[in-house]
């Protein structure tokens, strides 16, 4: 058990050399001292204590981390990079693990630091940061959204990136259910296979941002649930409702 | 010239008819008041009104209605918009007569008045925005928002330095027409539909006022022939700004 603080600054940018140095090959382990580090780190205004290994998908990791941050300012928590990139570090083993022989193969910078909302890079990369897009998704479609957020927490799939990129889908709970109904196995809790095809055969996730983009022309989209988006889709998508 | 399109069939809501005006708190999220006049579009009186604020992911959804009788809510306080942002609406007109809602006309990139009414009725076409670029200047940030912003970085005095300094004034904003245009008639090779009020169209007219012909049809015509009208609009745009007489003028007291 740990009580949450946000990374300062200088936190923040040592954090960002060492994934530098592990992009390098060095088998570094993270640099927890950081996370309390009197000039890394800063206390949050609201106590909030936090656990280790207590997650393994973005959903169970969007769902505690909405749980134990309920009491704090919301204000507090999105816009708070220092405390989405604290998060990271204290969580890197679950974000970054380690291969058998120590190294670590990070993905860009943005999954793991969030950028300040006025810097111009906050709005192209805040939905792609590992904890804050599953956060961010599982606020605005609490109990669905399960293809975005199906996934092992260390991911980013096509599903995000296509999805929580398009601020008029990711908002629109009506589009998000549509896109469960089509594309997400409830049995396994997994995306149908193929769903994510970058070839735009018929039927699958890119075929169906190109015709929910049409019919953005024509329906009120934001007033009709994720049942009446599929029964409008044409008969491509038909087996994917269906699978 | 310009040449309009609406595939769509929407009916067109002017900008001068919707003007939304935001009231900040102290603390606490922001509320918005908001004047819709429709006089003048033909819409069923029974379509159903609808203002949309958006910013990044998040939304919120205000029934303004009917066309026949325009009700504004009684809770207009905007506690699902992300804080400390720019917040946009897009007013809809919707017949829900049917089993799916259709759009019978919309506005789209209402920026809200955040001045007491001073600036209600100005649309900038290119918005700045201060922010940190590292060693660039400037740029212009044709991905966030649904318009182009001139981003500039920050340093000391640089509000002033952009509002009223000549060195400024000649080297930047030419620099950005030309980016501007360019990116609407090569980079997005799209007609402008001036019917739809986008940011493209504000722009073509914007251009317009500085070239005898129209802009050149982007599907009969050749990149060459779009680039050397984007290069004719920026020339007329610095004689008409007398930029250069500026700059030396400036340089002159500078180094008096």
């Amino acid at each position: 058990m740990a009580e949450i603080r946000r990374l300062t600054e200088q936190g923040t940018e040592a954090f960002r050399a060492y994934l530098g140095e592990l992009r390098a090959g060095k088998p570094l382990a993270p640099p927890t001292d950081l996370l309390v580090g009197a000039v890394t780190s800063m206390p949050l205004t609201t106590r909030v204590n936090i656990e280790r290994d207590v997650f393994t998908t973005r959903l169970e990791a969007a769902q505690y981390l909405a749980r134990i941050l309920g009491d704090v300012d919301r204000g507090q928590v999105d816009h708070n990079p220092g405390l989405w990139n604290w998060l990271s570090l204290f969580y890197f083993d679950r974000l970054c693990p380690p291969a058998p022989d120590g190294t670590r193969r990070p993905g860009r910078d943005y999954r793991y630091i969030l950028p300040p909302i006025d810097d111009p890079e906050h709005f192209r990369h805040y939905y792609r940061h590992l904890l804050a897009g599953a956060y961010t998704v599982h606020r605005l479609h609490p109990g669905k959204a399960g293809v975005l957020l199906c996934g092992t927490v260390d991911k980013f799939d096509d599903f995000n990136e296509q999805l929580a990129s398009r601020q008029e889908f990711v908002s629109n709970p009506g589009i998000i259910e549509a896109a469960d109904v089509l594309y997400f196995d409830a049995s396994s809790r997994k995306p149908k296979r193929g769903a994510a095809s970058n070839k735009r055969r018929p039927g699958t996730l890119r075929r169906f941002i190109d015709v929910i983009q049409q019919f953005d022309l024509t329906y009120d989209l934001y007033s009709l649930t994720g049942r009446q988006i599929v029964d409008l889709l044409p008969e491509e998508f038909a087996r994917w409702a269906q699978r | 010239m310009i040449r309009r399109f609406n595939y769509t069939k929407r009916k067109v809501i002017r900008r001068d008819q919707v003007a939304v005006q935001l009231v900040t708190q102290p603390s606490g999220p922001a509320s918005f008041n908001a004047t819709i006049r429709l006089d003048g579009v033909t819409l069923p009186a029974d379509a159903r009104l609808y203002l949309e604020a958006h910013y990044k992911s998040s939304y919120m959804r205000f029934g303004f209605g009917t066309v026949g009788a325009i009700q504004p809510p009684a809770e207009r306080v905007l506690n699902e918009i992300d804080r400390g942002s720019t917040v946009l609406f897009r007013l809809k007109a919707v017949d829900e007569s049917g089993t799916h809602g259709r759009i019978l006309a919309e506005l789209d990139d209402i920026v809200a008045d955040e001045s007491g009414g001073a600036e209600a009725d100005r649309y900038c076409i290119l918005p700045v925005r201060f922010t940190e670029l590292g060693q660039e200047i400037w740029r212009i940030n044709f991905d966030e928002g649904p318009r182009p912003i001139l981003e500039v970085n920050r340093f000391e005095g640089v509000e002033n330095f952009v509002k009223s300094d000549p060195l400024f004034a000649s080297l930047v904003f030419p620099a950005a027409v030309r980016e501007i245009l360019t990116h609407v008639l090569v980079v997005r090779a799209e007609e402008a539909d001036v019917d739809g009020d986008g940011w493209p169209s504000l722009w073509m007219k914007f251009a317009s006022r500085f070239h005898a012909e129209p802009p050149p049809d982007v599907e009969e015509s050749d990149v060459q022939a779009r680039l050397d009208w984007v290069d004719d609009v920026v020339r007329a745009f610095c004689q008409t700004q007398t930029f250069r007489d500026r700059l030396v003028a400036a340089r002159k007291e500078d180094t008096a």
